[in-house]
């Protein structure tokens, strides 16, 4: 059975994840990929490719505490399990080897 | 889902109820939380005015990725409901719109087109069409054929009236059936994955018929 593949956004996705380590929520993810790529990033898109990572069982969740700032809402923390890490080796490699040579 | 007071310190409150229709229920909580934790960091360093602006256009470009997701990722019964919902919510709504603006021309003793039919069936055509573009692309399927003929019918008065002083008024007759078969068909879209879903309880996202 073939690994799944990840898209451009899912990389920058699970990217963000491993950076952010246990901090990594939706806030979090959203504000770290902005700032580091200028894109500028809706929250319905981040959850859309969380849900893809999560099915195809590269990304795990639980949910923390509701807090006031929140309104009374909680948060859902993600983390990257050991297949999305290796799926993302692969892809950040395989990117690698296409532009070999080719960007300075 | 738990509706909470709006204040004058809080989110928008139609920008919030446009998220409470488009996301998922399971999805919803953590979405609006992160958006209402993001809003009020924004009122604090930058004031309100900036902050309403930032949610109202998270929550218009968050609705088209959370209303796909949940069409891509459900049956094939529950999209043709939704689909079926806002094919005849655009069809209706830019019929009625089409026999007002065919009266109203007809009133002023313009003639503008021959008769008030011909206006009903080309604001039909254009509001179905529409909501079938729109099917296509909420489910994941461009189709180029059909967005070309959105474009051809909308360009249609200028090739028709070209050199007459008729063009305004009939480029008026396609895009604003149009704008409001767009505005029916995302309502009606997500009229339908309700509807779907109070019909079948039972039936969980994503199951495949």
């Amino acid at each position: 059975m073939t690994r799944p593949r990840l898209g451009e956004f899912e990389i920058l996705i699970l990217a963000a994840l491993l950076r952010l380590g246990i901090d990594a929520y939706g806030v979090s993810v959203r504000r770290e990929i902005e700032d580091r790529t200028g894109r500028s990033i809706s929250i319905g898109a981040v959850y859309t490719a969380l849900g893809r990572l999560e099915n195809k069982g590269f990304v795990s969740s639980r949910v923390g505490e509701p807090t006031a700032e929140r309104g009374g809402r909680a948060k859902r923390y993600f983390r990257t399990k050991a297949a999305g890490r290796s799926a993302l080796e692969e892809a950040v490699a395989a990117i690698g080897r296409m532009t070999e040579g080719l960007v300075t | 889902m738990r509706w909470r007071k709006a204040t004058i310190c809080g989110p928008p409150v139609l920008a919030l109820i446009l998220l409470t229709l488009f996301a998922d229920r399971r999805e919803r909580g953590f979405i609006l939380g992160d958006l209402e934790e993001e809003f009020h960091d924004l009122a604090r360093d930058r004031g309100r005015r900036v902050a309403v602006r930032w949610y109202w256009s998270q929550a218009i470009r968050s609705a088209g990725a959370l209303l796909a997701s949940r069409l891509t990722s459900a049956g094939t019964i529950k999209s043709a409901s939704a689909i079926l919902t806002a094919s005849l919510t655009a069809i209706l709504s830019a019929t009625a719109f089409g026999l007002l603006l065919g009266r109203f021309l007809s009133s002023r003793g313009e003639p503008t087109f021959p008769t008030i039919a011909m206006v009903v069936v080309a604001c039909a055509l254009v509001s179905s069409t529409c909501a079938g573009c729109a099917w296509a692309w909420v489910a994941g399927r461009p189709n180029r054929w059909a967005i070309s003929f959105v474009g051809i019918v909308v360009l249609l008065p200028d090739i028709v009236y070209t050199g007459r002083s008729l063009v305004v008024e009939a480029q008026l007759l396609t895009l604003l059936p149009l704008a409001l078969a767009i505005v029916a068909t995302f309502s009606g879209l997500a009229l339908g994955g309700r509807l779907w879903r109070f019909a079948h309880p039972n039936v969980l996202s994503g199951d495949t018929p």
